[in-house]
């Protein structure tokens, strides 16, 4: 088995830190930044693991949109740190936490414990690079792929139709219709 | 090194079950989603590097296209509830309950 290099080391341990601190910040412009970091210390794993168009993909698409809408979102509902204590809650919180624990212990025994099961083995050197995969999207995962920017299209299409704000002036524009 | 981005993997997941499950926010619960999905790209990544198998990678390619069509949707459904109870406490969100 290769060995770790002290980047992979470092890395993991600032994706660690960053995940916990988008659990446990009070300010949600804080637990957002925070998962802009997580995601940009993930795809920098990737690039340690060798799957760097992954990791590209990772930065440019999870770091660099999906966390920005959480910002813009964050900004929209112009939430503040929660100040309210809300009776009954930390009993709730309590039970959840070990319930997440029990089934992270169930997980962790799992992964732990299974053998790998043999798949079709190459070589781990050019397995992520984005020839091979590549070669999978224009082959296997032609359906998918295509299917894919169908789904994209309708999410868009939604986003529009759920997200934009009522106006009043087409409300009585129906009224007057029917 | 396996064994290490596996536990790296695991421990995202579990960051985001535990925060999905224990957040009062909706958009936080959101987050701790998407730290979940991460998890499993990881992993699926390590495992693609186990092998020397591309089908991992791929599926990640999959994986991060859905979960931006995802977050895309339920962030607009979440801006809706918002506008309209004026709150985004998960608890507020009580028409749907028998």
């Amino acid at each position: 088995m290769e060995s770790l290099s002290l980047y992979q080391i470092i890395v993991a341990a600032l994706t660690v830190i960053a995940a916990l601190n988008v659990l446990l910040a009070k300010n949600p412009v804080v637990s957002a930044m925070s998962l802009m970091a997580t995601l940009f210390m993930t795809g920098a794993l990737y690039f340690g693991l060798g799957a760097f168009f992954i990791g590209a993909v990772q930065v440019l698409i999870y770091a660099g949109a999906i966390s920005v809408l959480f910002v813009f979102i964050v900004m929209l509902l112009d939430m503040r740190p929660s100040l309210v204590a809300i009776p009954g809650r930390t009993l709730k919180v309590t039970l959840m936490s070990l319930a997440g624990l029990v089934f992270a212990a169930g997980l962790g025994l799992v992964v732990c414990g299974a053998p790998l099961q043999s798949m079709t083995e190459g070589d781990p050197a050019t397995a992520s690079t984005s020839l091979s995969i590549a070669a999978r999207f224009l082959s296997r995962y032609m359906l998918p792929f295509e299917v894919t920017g169908l789904l994209i299209f309708a999410a868009v299409m939604g986003a529009i139709l759920i997200g934009r704000a009522h106006d009043p002036s087409l409300r009585q524009a129906r009224k007057d219709a029917k | 090194m396996i064994e290490f981005h596996l536990v790296i993997a695991l421990t995202l997941f579990v960051i985001g079950v535990l925060g999905f499950l224990t957040r009062r926010s909706g958009l936080t619960a959101l987050m701790c989603l998407e730290l979940m999905l991460n998890g499993v790209n990881l992993a699926l990544v390590t495992f693609s590097r186990a092998h020397g198998n591309p089908d991992g990678s791929a599926l990640v390619l999959f994986v991060i296209l859905v979960a931006a069509a995802e977050a895309a949707l339920a962030l607009s459904i979440l801006v809706a509830l918002f506008r309209r109870t004026g709150s985004d406490v998960l608890d507020d969100f009580r028409e749907l309950r028998g």
